[in-house]
């Protein structure tokens, strides 16, 4: 039988939603032109007040469009010098200094681009509106003299862009978090009713009320591990890490709880590599992937099961591997994590607690049955975790 | 007419887990209107058992390996039917069909007052004093996604065996039966192509006719026929047709 292999990829939040993104864009562009039309208007009535303070009396329309045409010109360069400009060469972060000179070099640039189009726009503009040629004055002054104003306007506009883009960093950061945190209680609710099968609680139950008129003592050991496994799902909240040997003798309560159940049918069998102990596990980690492998190996068909579970350090990491000797899986092995809730939840909770670091995957093995694989890094266990082995 | 004049109740008790076998076995010896003849732990031996026995009364736990308690149902060939007290720990599907049919079930851990009530009920209806509800009923009420099929139970001679539902070829319909063809063998299995077709995997298996359904992936070429019948032609050269009414249907399973 071909072996078939395939690893987890692990969901990242999806973040800011692209045609939000969009929205976004499209309102900054109108927001920066409406304020340039706005400016552009306001500094034309103050040149145009300014020289009928001096006993002038230009037409109202040269300010105008002097002050429209420089605003334009100023929208244009925004969009094609200092944004581009700042994205590439951000002002902010560990070595904004060595970025400085490519913004000087910018400013130069922006000034003459700037000036040579106003002056483009100008010179077919005034004769169309009958007030006379255009007088530029001496271009290398004309440069110097809009050179000054542009130093300031760069920096100014560079700021603006800048405070934008923390904004949005910001919010983006914010959108993530709130999808994370809801990604990751809805992993926890769902990985709790997984442990909580209602299922494997009324057979249990029905089990140890059988037991209970043969055997009172088997019933009392029985209703104890019923307790002891009700009793860390419940904590499991609160403690999503737990020493791999309290895990250890939580998968224990429960394949004591099935091979009452199910009688000569189920066999399992644990190892643990002495250098694997002492690490830290999620709970619930190897219980879910034990009651899989019995739900698709051991209990649909009539004869007897066995599934082995090795524990392994590999790498610089922990492996889990999980065995049965049922039919294995026709086809992609992966198809099995959409049919099974189990092994779904569990590659959400892997990757909420690992990100990338952690895998699942499925094999078929060589010999028949299936094999899942959990690879987590690997982590000592924490004292207090230890201690708490006592109460679990 | 006293009790001791009425004939024992004969029942069989159906479940894969010893334990709730013993519980049930022991709540009926305490009732000595019954006496358990015979226990199954699976699908398949159970039905082996009640048509060797033919028990009055089953009790038939409904999730099972292999064949599950409505496989067992569905597989029986007797008449009359036995009376059936079903036993689940949770299905609500399974309770919900069972509450529409009014037939009697208990839920696992079973509470021994429902129990002596349930087995008050069935010998009421075996002594003809009662309701008898057809257990047969159950099937059709159960939604179709809790009834998809994934095998076959086929009777040859003397034995019986599993057919994977993806190893079928095509299936033909044959007054209440079925003709299962697997590669060379056919098969006649209880049921009518109606029932069946809600039933298959509907990725792989399609109605093609009033008397046909085809599993897809042994169709090797299509040509046209007459009146926009299609003819079908499997890789073993098997002949079918496509008939119109079903054609549209079929389209949208092959993409644009």
């Amino acid at each position: 039988m071909m072996t078939n292999r395939y690893t987890a990829t692990v969901p990242e939040p999806a973040g800011p939603d692209p045609a939000d993104e969009a929205r976004l864009r499209r309102r900054g562009v109108v927001v920066v032109v409406l304020f340039f039309l706005l400016d552009a208007v306001m500094r034309s009535g103050y040149f145009h007040f300014g020289a009928l303070t001096q006993g002038g009396s230009p037409p109202v329309i040269r300010a105008l469009l002097a002050e429209l045409t420089g605003s334009a010109a100023t929208v244009v360069v925004f969009f094609a010098i200092v944004v581009p400009m700042c994205r590439r060469f951000p002002l902010r972060g560990p070595g904004w200094l060595g970025r400085v000179p490519a913004h000087l070099a910018a400013v130069l640039v922006f000034s003459v681009v700037k000036t040579l189009l106003m002056w483009g726009a100008r010179a077919p503009l005034w004769p169309l509106f009958g007030i006379g040629t255009y007088d530029f004055g001496a271009l290398e002054y004309r440069f110097l003299m809009e050179g000054a104003n542009d130093v300031t306007s760069y920096g100014l506009l560079a700021a603006v862009v800048h405070a934008f883009d923390a904004w949005r960093e910001r919010r983006e950061r914010e959108v993530r978090r709130a999808q994370r945190e809801a990604h990751l209680s809805e992993a926890w609710l769902r990985a709790l009713q997984a442990q909580l099968q209602p299922h494997f609680l009324f057979n249990t139950l029905n089990t140890i009320s059988s037991v209970l008129y043969d055997d009172p003592r088997r019933a009392d050991d029985l209703i104890s591990r019923l307790s002891d496994l009700l009793r860390a799902s419940l904590d499991a909240p609160d403690r999503p890490e737990v020493s791999l040997e309290e895990e250890l003798e939580i998968l224990r309560h429960y394949t004591d709880l099935m091979e009452a159940r199910f009688g000569d049918r189920l066999s399992v069998q644990v190892q643990v590599d002495d250098n694997a102990r002492g690490a830290r596990v999620p709970i619930f980690l190897l219980q879910p992937l034990v009651e899989n492998a019995i739900q698709y190996a051991v209990a649909p068909s009539a004869r007897q099961g066995e599934v082995r579970v090795r524990v392994r350090r590999h790498d610089a990491g922990l492996r889990i591997e999980v065995d049965d000797d049922g039919p294995g899986i026709a086809g992609e092995p992966e198809s099995v994590v959409g049919r099974g809730v189990g092994l779904r939840n569990m590659r959400d909770r892997l990757s909420h607690l690992h990100g990338p670091r952690a895998t699942l995957s499925l094999e078929n093995r060589p010999d028949g049955g299936l094999r899942v694989i959990v690879t987590l890094p690997w982590q000592p266990a924490l004292a207090s975790a230890q201690g708490g082995a006592g109460h679990v | 007419m006293s009790e001791s004049e009425r004939r024992l109740i004969r029942a069989v008790i159906v479940d894969d887990e010893p334990h709730a076998r013993d519980k049930l076995c022991r709540y009926l010896a305490e009732d000595p209107r019954v006496a358990v003849v015979g226990q199954a732990g699976d699908g398949v031996s159970a039905v082996a058992l009640v048509e060797e026995l033919r028990p009055d009364l089953i009790f038939l736990d409904i999730q099972m390996p292999e064949m599950d308690g409505f496989d067992v149902l569905e597989a029986l060939d007797l008449d009359p039917m036995p009376r059936i007290v079903f036993v689940t720990a949770h299905d609500a599907h399974a309770v919900q069909a069972f509450e529409v049919e009014a037939l009697d079930y208990l839920l696992k851990p079973v509470d021994h007052g429902r129990f002596v009530e349930a087995v008050g009920r069935a010998v009421a209806s075996i002594q003809g004093t009662g309701p008898d509800p057809h257990p047969l009923k159950v099937l059709d009420a159960l939604p179709g996604e809790r009834r998809r099929l994934e095998r076959f139970l086929v009777r040859g001679r003397g034995r019986m065996q599993f057919v994977a539902v993806a190893d079928v070829d095509w299936i033909g319909a044959a007054g209440n039966y079925v003709e299962l063809h697997v590669g060379e063998a056919t098969h006649l299995v209880r049921g009518t192509l109606q029932a069946l077709e809600h039933r298959m995997p509907e990725a792989t298996f399609a109605r093609i006719h009033r008397s046909t359904i085809v599993n897809l992936d042994r169709v090797a070429e299509l040509h046209p026929w007459s009146h926009g019948d299609l003819q079908v032609v499997l890789h073993d050269r098997t002949e079918l047709r496509l008939s119109r009414r079903y054609r549209d249907r079929l389209e949208g399973m092959f993409g644009p």
